[in-house]
């Protein structure tokens, strides 16, 4: 049997690396690098390499379940049918999904006659796409290569635990050309913070106030904000002259690009993409881009927010990819109902990755049992259209922009409070092992 | 000379991917260690290959042996898991599985090599800090070797 090799990407960021699968006939044998692909040159980090458990894990859901029960595909979706016309349901499209099955799941929530659809994933990510709305005249989003050939990075968050890939560009940019900087933002020392040339170590839980501290210095003479500095920089816990000096360096550089990456740990992760884009505004060649920790974040909320409109906000977050009380999943939950789901490896379909490119996946293996989101939604309104020339249209049309007063959300960042300052955690999955006992000066000084 | 995995360990940023590539290829036995030297960075512990291998010296029953391409390489069906090698080595890069009873090692992606290809972890390494080549041209690196040098002999300083 000859082996062949299948591209595919990885979406378990939204930096979209490629990577390529061994496949012997129909079955996938083994991971391999794709060391052609523009975005990682083969690279890989240790969460892509979990994309080949999507397709050949031993308990992947296969046959749909009622009450841990199986039961035939008609049956599981009439008990779904049953439960979302029946009073208020919810439907919850998660990030993982493509732009078809986000239009699909749009398009049955029309069906319905209601607007309770969310797209689900890392409640930060969310909150931070909801900054993007915030209109700012001139902002840019940054390309890959904008991030390598930048002379200034300023990066707020842990980034090289989300998207490690990334450490290639920064490498370039800090020992690319003398007087390149890396400013770090974080509370703690991080990955990120290895490379910085200046690591504001700001409170916990601070970030919102440090960009508006920035802004203050690079706005004064243009705008009148009600901010003093040494506030801000008491507050943040910084002395005045080292927020004076990044903001300096960042507004000096000759290119620039400030890269976000939203999380749990911070405060307000709308208002610190807003003050991103509004601070790469302020002076030329500068640009911004957010890596989310969902592949297809963007998409996925750009068609629900184009298609439905406005909404409010929902009164309980819903989990990941969730119907109501039942879930399309690709392992097994403690759901009512059980639908299998087919993976971005089993599936067509275009997702559309932090730097606003489209990519476009095959499939690169027969589905194991499951169906995509947008089958099932499609059964559910018993119609046929997939929509995908469609889909593309509305993602052209980009993220709906509403008018803000930056006055208003700087009076917002002002409130902030520190957060408690937390034990961060192991970046991976394998644990600090204790090898370096093993090396000899330690087992020569130690016994 | 024969090529060998070679890490700068300024550009390396501590994900770990080389662990996670090695355990991929190697049916999630990670062959490849990894050391924290106090909080200042984290590295991959390679099998160096010596010249004059002081875990085949050490081992009782032969498993551990010089190969003709210069790699040392262990048998498993000889190896019984007396952990010599994890002893004897200078280098600390050999980690015991207690559970299995036995000391897997690095044999540099035997199946990749043999296809042309470079070694997993180098293949994975997200920064740019694993380099496959040539030992003379890396040690005649000088740029590349300075600082990494100068971190781990700060650290074993500190540590007398």
């Amino acid at each position: 049997m000859v082996k062949t090799l299948k591209r595919s990407a990885c979406l378990f960021c939204s930096l979209g690396c490629g990577l390529m699968f061994r496949t012997q006939g129909a079955e996938v044998v083994a991971l391999d690098y794709d060391k052609e692909n523009p975005v990682n040159n083969g690279s890989l980090c240790p969460r892509g390499h979990y994309n080949i458990e999507l397709i050949n894990h031993p308990q992947r859901l296969v046959h749909p379940q009622i009450k841990q029960k199986p039961v035939s595909w008609d049956e599981a979706l009439l008990e779904v049918k049953r439960g979302l016309t029946s009073g208020e349901a919810q439907i919850a499209v998660s990030c993982l999904m493509s732009n078809e099955d986000a239009y699909c799941a749009a398009k049955l929530a029309q069906s319905l006659g209601h607007k309770n659809i969310w797209a689900a994933g890392a409640a930060a990510d969310l909150e931070a796409y909801q900054g993007l709305k915030y209109e700012v005249p001139g902002a840019k989003t940054a390309t890959l290569e904008d991030i390598g050939n930048a002379e200034c990075l300023l990066i707020i968050g842990d980034i090289l635990t989300r998207s490690p890939v990334l450490s290639k560009r920064i490498n370039r940019v800090k020992y690319g050309k003398r007087g390149n900087r890396i400013i770090v933002i974080d509370p703690d020392t991080t990955h990120t913070s290895w490379f910085a040339t200046e690591h504001l170590r700001i409170r916990p839980g601070m970030e919102a106030l440090a960009l508006a501290g920035l802004l203050k210095v690079l706005l004064e003479d243009k705008e009148k904000l009600h901010l003093s500095l040494e506030t801000v920089a008491e507050k943040v816990g910084l002395p005045t002259e080292k927020l004076l000096q990044a903001a300096q360096s960042f507004s000096s550089a000759a290119s620039g690009c400030i890269i976000f990456s939203p999380g749990a740990d911070k405060q307000r992760n709308d208002l610190i993409q807003y003050f991103a884009r509004v601070l790469s505004t302020t002076s030329a060649n500068k640009r911004s881009i957010t890596f989310y920790s969902f592949g297809n974040c963007l998409g996925v909320n750009i068609i629900l927010d184009q298609l439905l409109g406005d909404r409010s906000a929902p009164a309980q977050p819903a989990g990941n990819s969730r119907l109501g009380n039942a879930v399309a999943d690709y392992f097994a939950t403690s759901a009512d109902t059980l639908l299998p789901l087919a993976s971005h490896l089993e599936n067509q379909g275009t997702y559309m990755l932090a730097d606003g490119r489209i990519e476009n996946l095959e499939p690169i293996a027969p589905k194991v049992g499951g169906r995509t989101l947008g089958e099932i939604c499609l059964a559910l309104t018993g119609s046929q259209a997939r929509g995908a020339n469609e889909v593309l249209e509305i993602l052209n049309r980009g993220v709906p922009q509403k008018k803000v007063e930056l006055a208003d959300l700087l009076g917002q960042a002002r409130l902030l409070e520190p957060l408690a300052a937390s034990p961060r955690e192991e970046i991976t999955h394998f644990g600090n092992n204790q090898l370096v006992k093993n090396f000899f000066w330690y087992r020569v000084n130690n016994g | 000379m024969a090529k060998r995995v070679y890490l700068n360990l300024d550009l390396c940023c501590g994900c770990r991917s080389c662990a996670a590539a090695c355990a991929y290829g190697h049916h999630l036995q990670s062959l490849l260690g990894h050391g924290k030297l106090e909080g200042a960075a984290e590295l991959p512990l390679h099998c160096l290959h010596c010249e004059q291998p002081a875990c085949a010296a050490a081992c009782p029953n032969e498993a551990m042996q010089k190969q003709a391409d210069q790699t040392v390489q262990r048998s498993h069906f000889k190896c019984v898991g007396c952990l010599s090698c994890t002893v004897a080595c200078p280098f600390g890069v050999i980690q015991p599985d207690l559970s299995k009873h036995i000391t897997p090692k690095c044999d540099l992606c035997l199946d990749r090599l043999s296809e042309g290809e470079i070694p997993r972890c180098v293949a994975a390494c997200t920064s740019g800090a694993l380099s496959f080549a040539e030992v003379d041209e890396q040690v005649a690196d000088e740029k590349k070797n300075l600082a990494s040098v100068r971190i781990l002999s700060n650290f074993i300083g500190r540590r007398r």
